[in-house]
């Protein structure tokens, strides 16, 4: 069944109340979020490669929508899903999963995939309700590829990492909307917004910036899916992925652990285990 | 207006600004990212044939992205304030779009409201804005609709448009504008009248998007506070605030006290309506507590407030917004959608 198909018969059948996915943009490659609330609707629903956004964000964020919502997720979506779980934000049953196959998407129209794509081992998500289409076959799980792109950075030298990434950071003007777009900080109140005390100076100078750059990978560590949403988002380029993926790499090393494959696991940080390795502990 | 023709051609004129000792804003590619900068050669320049608009506005040359307003410090107990008194050097920003250099007299008005923002002014009185006319344009675009066309000259203190040959002509559309060119009459030749008009910049204007009906949306806004249209929107919207950073025209900030031992800065810092903490009360209270309160309060004061108090559209039509928004949720849609149905799409 096409997605669309799957979106009509739920709100018809009133297993959900909305569901929430993708229609045509107003601009080329892009596509708009659409929140479906009647069976009419659903016929404007698409599903293509430039279906970018992680709509798991509707689950935690901003608008509370009614319950259950029906939800397009593709395989790198439904590790938000599994993390959101596990983090006890999302119940299971609140969530009613039409899952997608996806070989890549992209925002760029000549049709080069995000770096994400390019090492994807989740072309069909781990994690629905319902699949529209087949399964198709996956990709191992390689370590060395999934961190080419950082290994790039942690090769240079300790001045010139730290030239790169304050020049990245100078043009932060601090919008935020890497944190608005990332389904995983989903906090109340934010440590930037505290004023007191103030933990992080709000100004776009060099000091704040680093400060909440740094301060928004740490919170992310062991828990980022590495979706890649407040990179897309970041109209100013800066590579906010890495820093992620620096965290989701050191967590790969020390404990093993991927974050969002496992609804049932416990994310290592929030974890103790004996043999834990505690060479960094002086 | 008086018009010049340029003897050289736009690279050459750039050079020629900086061998005559002027600090030049360009546009320039910093770490992968258009953006307007303070140059050094010629060479840092981007073209004008090479983009449609920089990622972010040339706003942040009048009202900075973060800047210091007040000096502070404790001296034996006692609290001591200073006026902080900024750097501002001439400056020529050149290369931006009409619609950024048009925003400059729609927010000249709300920085000169019942108080008069020195920092601001400053800025302003010692900036020469010399505007490059759109030879192209993209889906995004929408100048057109809100009263400015590609070779608009308002804001402008100098336009620089193209004949059909491919000269440059420089047209001084202020007292600025004519005090710099005096300076460069070597390089520029006063001309009666451009006889061979480029029909280029009536082909860009035909690639905008056609024209909002401002005086319905006015009309819509005026009459529909409440309206379920906004909890459509506000569904949809993260909150990011992408749109309020890149806008030429947006303009609010948001005041912070730094401090390091005894010594400290109030800063002036941007800020967005689309931020819960922009409008949380002291007391706890949030009059706009939910996304649909706050993204209503964008379109309102782009389209209504601003227009009540100034009698002008908070809107260039630069389309930055609909580049930047992760969700698509495209403002020219929004405001013309609802004219007609009250829900748009």
């Amino acid at each position: 069944m096409t997605p669309n198909q799957i979106a009509k018969e739920l709100l018809e059948s009133k297993k959900v109340s909305v569901v929430v996915g993708y229609s045509n943009g107003s601009i080329s490659g892009k596509t708009q979020t659409l929140i479906a609330r009647t069976p009419e609707q659903a016929a404007k629903f698409i599903f293509n490669k430039y279906c970018v956004n992680n709509l798991a964000i509707y689950l935690t964020k901003v608008y509370k929508l009614p319950k259950p919502i029906g939800l397009f997720v593709k395989g790198c979506d439904a590790k938000t899903i599994v993390g959101l779980i596990q983090e006890h934000q999302v119940k299971r049953e609140d969530v009613y999963i039409i899952g997608l196959n996806c070989e890549g998407v992209t925002e760029s129209l000549n049709g080069e995939l995000l770096g994400k794509c390019r090492f994807c081992e989740v072309h069909t998500p781990k994690l629905f309700n319902v699949l529209s289409g087949e399964a198709i076959s996956e990709k191992p799980f390689d370590v060395s590829e999934k961190f080419e792109r950082l290994n790039q950075i942690e090769e240079m030298p300790v001045e010139q990492r730290w030239e790169f990434w304050m020049k990245e950071f100078d043009k932060c003007v601090r919008c935020y909307a890497c944190r608005q777009a990332c389904p995983l900080c989903y906090c109340e109140q934010c440590i930037v917004d505290k004023t007191q005390p103030r933990w992080i100076e709000s100004s776009a100078h060099a000091v704040g910036n680093l400060s909440w750059h740094f301060i928004r990978a740490f919170h992310l560590a062991g828990r980022c899916i590495g979706c890649g949403e407040c990179e897309r988002v970041c109209h100013q380029n800066i590579p906010l992925g890495l820093l992620n993926m620096k965290m989701a790499k050191e967590i790969f090393e020390l404990y093993g652990y991927k974050a969002g494959v496992d609804a049932d696991a416990k994310p290592p940080l929030t974890d103790y285990k004996m043999e834990d390795d505690q060479h960094f502990i002086r | 207006m008086k018009i010049y023709k340029l003897k050289t051609g736009y690279a050459e004129f750039v050079n020629v600004l900086l061998r005559k000792g002027k600090k030049v804003v360009a546009p320039t590619i910093y770490q992968n990212t258009l953006l307007f900068r303070e140059i050094n050669s010629v060479n840092e320049i981007v073209l004008p044939e090479n983009y449609i608009n920089t990622v972010r506005s040339a706003k942040e040359f009048m009202f900075p992205i973060t800047e210091p307003v007040v000096e502070f410090s404790y001296k034996n107990k006692e609290l001591q304030l200073d006026d902080y008194e900024p750097e501002v050097n001439e400056k020529v920003i050149i290369g931006l779009r009409p619609c950024d250099a048009a925003a400059f007299p729609v927010i000249d008005d709300i920085f000169n409201y019942e108080y008069k923002d020195a920092f601001y002014n400053k800025r302003r009185e010692e900036t020469i804005l010399i505007t490059i006319a759109c030879e192209n344009a993209d889906e995004s675009c929408f100048c057109t609709s809100v009263g400015i066309k590609p070779d608009s000259a308002q804001g402008s203190d100098i336009l620089l448009k193209k004949n059909t040959a491919g000269n440059y002509f420089a047209y001084a559309s202020s007292e600025k504008g004519e005090r710099l060119v005096n300076q460069f009459l070597d390089i520029l030749e006063e001309i009666i009248e451009l006889v061979d008009e480029n029909p280029v910049y009536k082909q860009t204007a035909e690639k905008v998007r056609t024209p909002l009906e401002l005086e319905k949306i006015k009309d819509w806004l005026d009459k529909n506070f409440d309206n379920p249209a906004w909890d459509e929107y506000g569904a949809r919207c993260l909150g990011c605030a992408s749109c309020a950073f890149l806008c030429p025209t947006c303009h609010c900030f948001d005041i912070v006290d730094e401090m390091k031992y005894n010594h400290g800065l109030r800063r002036k810092n941007w800020d967005a309506c689309q931020f819960p903490v922009f409008t949380l009360h002291s007391s706890g209270h949030n009059p706009r507590d939910v996304q649909n309160k706050r993204y209503r309060q964008r379109v309102m004061h782009k389209f209504k407030y601003y227009n009540d108090r100034f009698n002008k559209i908070l809107c260039t039509g630069c389309g930055r917004c609909i580049r930047a928004c992760p969700v698509n949720l495209d403002i020219y849609q929004v405001v013309s959608g609802i004219t007609q149905t009250g829900v748009s799409k």
